[in-house]
């Protein structure tokens, strides 16, 4: 179908409503963290998987409940364990006994094969089970034996992890954290915030919430999105954006060359352009602007930046690092 | 409805776009150059400032004034020429305008058509672009800077800078500085009276063996200085006699006795040699008369106008009937050999005969017939033969025409006026040669 002014018109504004309607819906039983629910909501137009990091109780595995049930999609929920293995994760075949006495191995599907899946608490599985995952989350599909087994779209993960308990843990390997789109960091909630989360959860039952869009509309959205154009300089913002997370490179703030071992990869521009034209279709626009791409740099280059040991050892934020990037990167 | 590549909203973004960034050059310029002109202005003033006081042509202070302007001018044409708008242009716009990229992107897409597949976003894209930039008061985005403070002390410092160059007085004219006869400002010319005194002063150390070396400039500058003053008192004499007569003769006689003394003191073998001949040459110029030195000027001034470069045996005659005659006569006596060209006039009035190294008119009184002078001239050089060192001295004094070897000969040498105002000064003499000179003209005792 040939996109017209008057096609993309119209995609937009439904686009925008839609993506309005996720976020009203979830908002109603998420109080506060706005700008999570549509990083979140940003990252699933995306194709894209996030990364919840906060401190226990501030409404992470809540979060993607709601939006289980807001999107009319299928909801598993993996509690990731120090002895999960990644059978538990993916399936595995077993011996079935047939109808007519005979036996056959026959694949059970594992908690993966769902639209919305929850990896909770991912870092305290062992690294060979978090790698399980990877798979999944860059093909949308899982091998098993010599059978690949597609997964069904949209393939959404949503893990979380608690950045205090490091004792029995299991830090996320470079791969894995590269094929998170996001990394949202849950802060906790606000003193107004707090009257609210008190009020819907200590008195009668939940809040009730609707379901206002299923698969087939994500994936329809998901293709608006990669419709909308970008021009080439704000494109190569987003390229030195990216560029200047390596220490080697010339574009690298003062920070960046002392603290950083490994930069960004190109998944990180590639992450930085949809989600900026999701961005820019939330606000009703056909274009991409150097100012949607920043608003989105944050959490898309965060968890890509691989500290040395000084940085390590003085404990420097990431954020700090990107903040200083974007100041110093002109667009 | 599909908006075509090249309809109206990509012309119209294009030529918004375009107007903008004009706008905003414009803009910019006008800060800067009123940013800037109150200092040039000032600068200029400072400069005209400086010279007056010290004493440069007012046509410098003008063309500093001139160049700033020239190079403010500059600036403004640069800035308003045409040229191709970059994204970089784009992004200020779109910045300065707050339309949150929307510019910036349509721009680049105006100009860049990245692919069909993205034909209908792009034509929506610039359509709505076209309508956010046409509602936007670019006047508003780009007020007009009044600068008024900055104008104003641009026209004070510039008119000031004007009026010290042209208007006051205490400069020399401009006129003058038109016409490249500008000349730097001169000192005051002393009176007569001054540089006897001035010569008294140097005659003085002189006499106590401390004589003080004169520059060839300041020796240039007090014969000067004598000329041009007895010149003055000769034409005020001519004009008035009586009282002026009697302080001519006074001064005339004030100089004799300098010459006396300059010539004293060159004798005093105390003294530098070089400060000696100096001395000496100080006696000659005062001992000649006024009357002689103007009349010298007088002649150098006809020998001024000018005449054909062949026309060195043609100096004009009074009777004008008679072709000038140059004529070399040679003596040899011994192994010596005299010529001298001389120039007369066949017409004159058969007087002494006038001595000329290359032709000149001759003064009235000093006209000769040849055969006067080549009888002079053979008895000269005859005494010349017979000179013996110190036989012939006349009250203390040697003969100029000493018996010499050399043989020299001076025939056809081209007319040149050689009036001593005119002279020009020596050239320097090196350093090598100097003992060598100074041992030559040291007279013997």
């Amino acid at each position: 179908m040939t996109t017209t002014a008057a096609n993309v018109n119209a995609s937009i504004e439904q686009f925008q409503s839609r993506f309005l309607g996720i976020t009203r819906e979830v908002g109603r039983r998420i109080v506060g963290h706005e700008d999570i629910v549509s990083l979140t909501v940003t990252s699933l137009l995306a194709g894209g998987h996030v990364l919840l990091e906060g401190i226990p109780g501030v409404g992470k595995t809540s979060l993607v409940h709601t939006l289980a049930d807001v999107l009319h999609l299928s909801f598993s929920r993996i509690q990731f364990t120090p002895d999960l293995m990644p059978a538990d994760i993916v399936g595995t075949n077993i011996v079935q006994e047939g109808a007519h006495g005979g036996t056959a191995f026959e694949f059970q599907p594992g908690p993966i094969f769902a639209n919305v899946v929850l990896a909770d608490e991912i870092n305290r599985a062992t690294p060979k089970t978090q790698s399980a995952l990877l798979e999944a989350m860059q093909d949308v599909s899982v091998s098993v034996g010599r059978t690949t087994h597609r997964l069904e779209e949209p393939f959404f993960v949503l893990a979380t992890q608690n950045p205090l308990e490091m004792e029995g843990t299991y830090p996320l390997p470079e791969a894995q954290l590269d094929r998170f789109f996001f990394k949202l960091k849950v802060l906790y909630p606000r003193e107004e915030s707090m009257h609210d989360i008190l009020d819907r959860t200590t008195g009668g039952s939940g809040t009730p919430v609707n379901r206002v869009v299923d698969a087939a509309t994500i994936l329809e959205m998901r293709h608006v999105a990669r419709g909308v154009p970008i021009a080439r300089p704000v494109q190569s913002y987003a390229i030195r954006l990216t560029l200047g997370t390596h220490p080697d490179s010339p574009h690298a703030t003062p920070m960046v060359k002392r603290y950083v071992r490994y930069g960004a990869s190109p998944r990180a521009a590639q992450t930085l352009v949809l989600a900026a034209k999701i961005v820019a279709l939330n606000r009703g626009q056909a274009f991409v602007s150097a100012e949607d791409v920043r608003s989105v740099a944050l959490p898309a280059l965060r968890h890509r930046l691989l500290l040395n040991f000084e940085g390590e050892a003085d404990e420097v934020s990431t954020d700090v690092i990107v903040n200083e990037l974007l100041n110093s990167v002109t667009a | 409805m599909s908006i075509p590549s090249g309809s109206r909203p990509h012309d119209l973004v294009r030529a918004r776009v375009e107007d903008a960034d004009r706008q905003r050059r414009q803009r910019e310029t006008s800060r800067r150059l009123w940013r800037a002109a109150p200092i040039a202005a000032a600068a200029c003033l400072v400069i005209a400032l400086a010279g007056r006081l010290a004493g440069w042509s007012p046509l410098v202070s003008i063309a500093v004034i001139a160049l700033a302007a020239a190079v403010l001018g500059l600036l403004v044409a640069l800035a308003r020429r045409p040229r191709t708008v970059t994204d970089a242009d784009a992004a200020a716009i779109d910045a300065q305008a707050a339309m949150n990229g929307e510019l910036r992107s349509a721009h680049w897409f105006v100009h860049n058509r990245p692919g069909a597949d993205a034909g209908g976003w792009i034509d929506f894209h610039v359509g709505r672009a076209a309508e956010s930039i046409q509602r936007i008061d670019w006047s508003r985005v780009y007020p007009a800077d009044p600068a008024s403070r900055a104008k104003a002390a641009t026209v004070v410092f510039a008119a000031a800078a004007l009026a010290l160059a042209v208007v006051f007085p205490g400069r020399a004219s401009i006129g003058a500085s038109v016409d490249g006869k500008s000349a730097p400002v001169e000192a005051r010319t002393p009176t007569l009276a001054e540089v006897i005194k001035q010569i008294e002063g140097l005659l003085d150390q002189a006499e106590l063996g401390q004589g003080r070396e004169l520059t060839a400039a300041e020796m240039k500058q007090l014969f000067a200085q004598l000329d041009k003053l007895r010149a003055e008192q000769g034409a005020k004499g001519a004009k008035k006699d009586g009282k002026d007569g009697k302080t001519e003769a006074q001064s005339e006689a004030a100089l004799k006795a300098l010459a006396e003394r300059a010539k004293r003191a060159s004798e005093n073998t105390n003294n530098d040699p070089k400060v000696r001949d100096q001395l000496a040459e100080m006696a000659e110029k005062l001992s000649e008369p006024g009357a002689q030195n103007a009349e010298n000027k007088e002649r150098d001034a006809h020998q001024e106008e000018p005449q054909p470069a062949n026309d060195i045996a043609k100096s004009s005659s009074s009777s004008g009937d008679a072709p000038a005659g140059a004529q070399s006569v040679k003596e040899a006596s011994g192994s010596a050999a005299v010529g001298i060209v001389m120039m007369t006039n066949n017409g004159g009035g058969g007087k002494e005969a006038s001595f000329a190294v290359a032709g000149g008119q001759g003064i009235a009184a000093g006209r000769g017939q040849m055969p006067d002078l080549a009888a002079a001239l053979r008895k000269e050089t005859v005494e010349s033969a017979q000179d013996t060192e110190g036989e012939k001295d006349v009250a203390g004094e040697r003969r100029q025409t000493e018996r010499g070897t050399a043989t020299a000969a001076y025939a056809h040498t081209a007319a040149a006026p050689a009036g001593r105002g005119r002279s020009a000064a020596p050239p320097v003499v090196p350093e090598s040669r100097r003992p060598a000179l100074r041992s030559y003209f040291i007279r013997k005792q």
